[in-house]
């Protein structure tokens, strides 16, 4: 960990013992976060990029879930792997928030807003109830929302989609974390409401000086907010760097295929490239790289060995036995 | 709220615009939650009874003609539902799922219909067939299964294909797959498709023709490639603006709305649009706009033609 990261992660891994067998969630990953930076982790259902952000959090149920092995650096806090629940709960919201994807499973349907807002800063504050409730009002105007005094007053059920999605994050930063961790923050809302939380999350991160940490499917968010990328596929980093070098040089075969498989509105019928095959198993994944039965490229040697994240150019990494040949 | 009338496959709408859906093109119809495409998609396969209006298919009004007429007239419309988990039965075998509409529409009887719904099965890219008839729906995974509902659309052999959001509830490296199946085989068996769709990527990419629909009206209605490349409409324009692209070397020119899609209960007077629109004239809070020519797109817009 060097002197700028806020937050390393070293061979994190994350497993969930279950009646079917072992859920390797996440399995060995590593990346830093620097300060001040977005970072965007990209991947499929079952890559593991949920359950990385939840490890961070402390918030993986157990049993059946279990940290196996690993180190997660936060600056300032040491090994976040070694803390107490009370101790996490001291830094949850504090140092590290996330907000979630459904707002509707995630705020209290009988609780006014105002109140919800105003309890994640009464947690963490000497504040009064007063001055937490203002906060909490502040905090709303903050995220965009007009006539903050009158809608803190509102259950969740009297908000549309999008102004849920903002008490999430208000919730979240209430407390002016360092890092906020966003999952999936424009998933379930319609195109014109995502641009409007994609400009919020900018928004927020220049007034509050944060590092933000966004988890997404959807390519087109990580090139609009991210500065830096790392793609997961089945428990493993595949490829990881700079958002510019990722998307236009990728230099791992699945997130090249990703790319080019992607119908794009500014393309028209471009013929699209299509990655063959289903998303594996992370139960029973493929041995050695978990890509090779739908890699173009598939040797050998992928099918018995697992490469090795390395760095092929100058903080750009990527886990490919074959990338100098075909990338170099 | 609108009818259907004329040839085979011809669309009026309520307040005096027709469009058709030309043989073996797909036409799509986008907007945002609440925009009305899913209702309008299922009126007019008559999943709901509409309030008033006709859909005519084949100059027939489905809703005066009999049940089992209905019945007979469904092979030739049918549709594909947006999630691979919730439209397969779990307690049926993937024979039996793709075999009842070939055994209710008399496709197929006996030993042929595993055949057939093997058949089906390799149309869709799972091959060999025979090896998934006796698996139920829980074996596959989501592409798999979208694959099943879209062989079970297919069996009794339609021309029309409604295609309700077929691929967003899907993983994205599995999305072009289906894309490019559902791209192939309209033009293998000469389907014609309505497309309901959100993601607007996915609209250009399969369609000829495009309506954008706002609060139960289509604002703009043109062919894709000029929808997409020169919108008319002030909602259009915000629509395309607002979609993020896979690549950050891409600036945006940002449209910004005002305030939230009001409540289809509770419409707004005039032009629906007008409470939001970043050019409103007086005239838009009084008189709704009727469908006129544009550019040669169809648009729902007082404003006068500009560039």
């Amino acid at each position: 960990m060097n002197n700028s990261s806020l937050l390393s992660i070293q061979d994190l891994r994350t497993h969930f013992f279950t009646s079917t067998g072992v859920v390797k969630a996440v399995d060995g990953v590593s990346f830093d976060l620097q300060r001040g930076q977005t970072l965007g982790v990209v991947g499929e259902s079952g890559s593991g990029k949920s359950v990385t952000a939840l490890t961070v959090m402390r918030l993986i149920p157990s049993p059946p879930g279990r940290i196996v092995s690993g180190q997660i650096e936060f600056a300032g806090l040491g090994n976040l792997t070694e803390k107490t629940e009370s101790e996490m709960r001291q830094i949850r919201g504090k140092h590290i928030s996330m907000s979630f994807q459904d707002p509707m499973t995630y705020l209290n349907p009988v609780l006014r807003i105002g109140d919800q807002i105003a309890e994640a800063v009464l947690l963490h504050g000497q504040a009064t109830k007063r001055e937490a409730y203002d906060r909490a009002v502040e905090t709303m105007r903050l995220v965009g929302i007009p006539s903050p005094e009158v809608r803190a007053k509102d259950y969740p059920h009297q908000l549309s989609g999008g102004m849920r999605q903002r008490i999430l994050l208000a919730i979240a930063v209430s407390c002016n974390p360092q890092l906020l961790i966003a999952d999936e923050p424009t998933t379930a809302l319609d195109v014109i409401v995502q641009d409007e939380i994609l400009e919020l999350l900018r928004d927020l991160k220049k007034k509050l000086g944060m590092t933000v940490m966004v988890i997404t499917h959807d390519l087109g968010v990580v090139a609009e907010l991210t500065d830096q990328v790392v793609v997961m596929y089945a428990g493993k980093v595949m490829e990881e760097g700079k958002t510019l070098d990722v998307f236009k040089n990728p230099i791992n075969p699945y997130t090249e295929g990703l790319l080019r498989s992607i119908p794009r509105v500014d393309w028209g019928k471009k013929q699209l490239n299509v990655i063959e095959g289903i998303i594996p198993d992370v139960v029973d994944p493929p041995p050695g790289c978990r890509f090779h039965p739908r890699c173009p490229y598939v040797a050998r040697l992928c099918q018995e060995a697992e490469p090795a994240i390395v760095e092929l150019k100058p903080g750009h990494r990527t886990a490919c036995h074959f990338a100098a040949k075909i990338y170099g | 709220m609108f009818k259907r009338r004329g040839g085979p496959l011809f669309v009026r709408a309520v307040d005096g615009v027709s469009f058709g859906i030309n043989k073996n093109e797909t036409m799509s119809l986008v907007g945002e939650t609440g925009s009305g495409k899913t209702t309008l998609a299922r009126t007019i396969m008559r999943l709901i009874e509409p309030t008033s209006g006709k859909v005519f298919f084949e100059g027939r009004d489905l809703f005066r003609i009999s049940a089992d007429e209905m019945r007979s007239l469904r092979q030739e419309m049918q549709i594909v539902f947006q999630d691979p988990f919730a439209s397969l039965n779990p307690r049926k075998t993937v024979a039996e799922i793709v075999g009842r509409p070939l055994i209710l529409h008399g496709k197929a009887k006996g030993s042929a219909v595993r055949q057939s719904a093997a058949e089906l099965l390799e149309m869709v890219g799972l091959t060999p067939g025979s090896r998934f008839l006796d698996r139920y729906p829980h074996e596959f995974s989501g592409g798999q299964r979208q694959r099943i509902g879209i062989a079970r659309a297919l069996a009794p052999k339609p021309r029309l294909m409604v295609l309700d959001e077929p691929v967003s509830s899907l993983d994205i490296s599995i999305r072009s797959q289906i894309l490019n199946l559902l791209q192939g085989l309209k033009n293998q068996l000469g389907l014609t498709y309505l497309l309901i769709a959100h993601d607007l990527s996915v609209v250009r990419y399969l369609s000829e023709t495009v309506g954008v629909m706002y609060l139960g009206k289509i604002v703009e209605l043109a062919q894709s490639e000029s929808l997409f490349e020169n919108p008319q409409h002030p909602y259009t324009k915000a629509l395309l603006a607002s979609i993020p692209i896979p690549d950050p070397t891409v600036k945006r020119e940002k449209v910004r709305l005002q305030g939230e899609m009001p409540s289809p209960i509770n419409l707004p007077s005039g032009c629906r649009f007008h409470p939001r629109c970043p050019c409103p004239k007086k005239i838009c809070s009084e008189s709704e706009p009727e469908l006129t020519d544009i550019e040669g797109h169809l648009v729902a817009c007082h404003r006068e033609p500009v560039d």
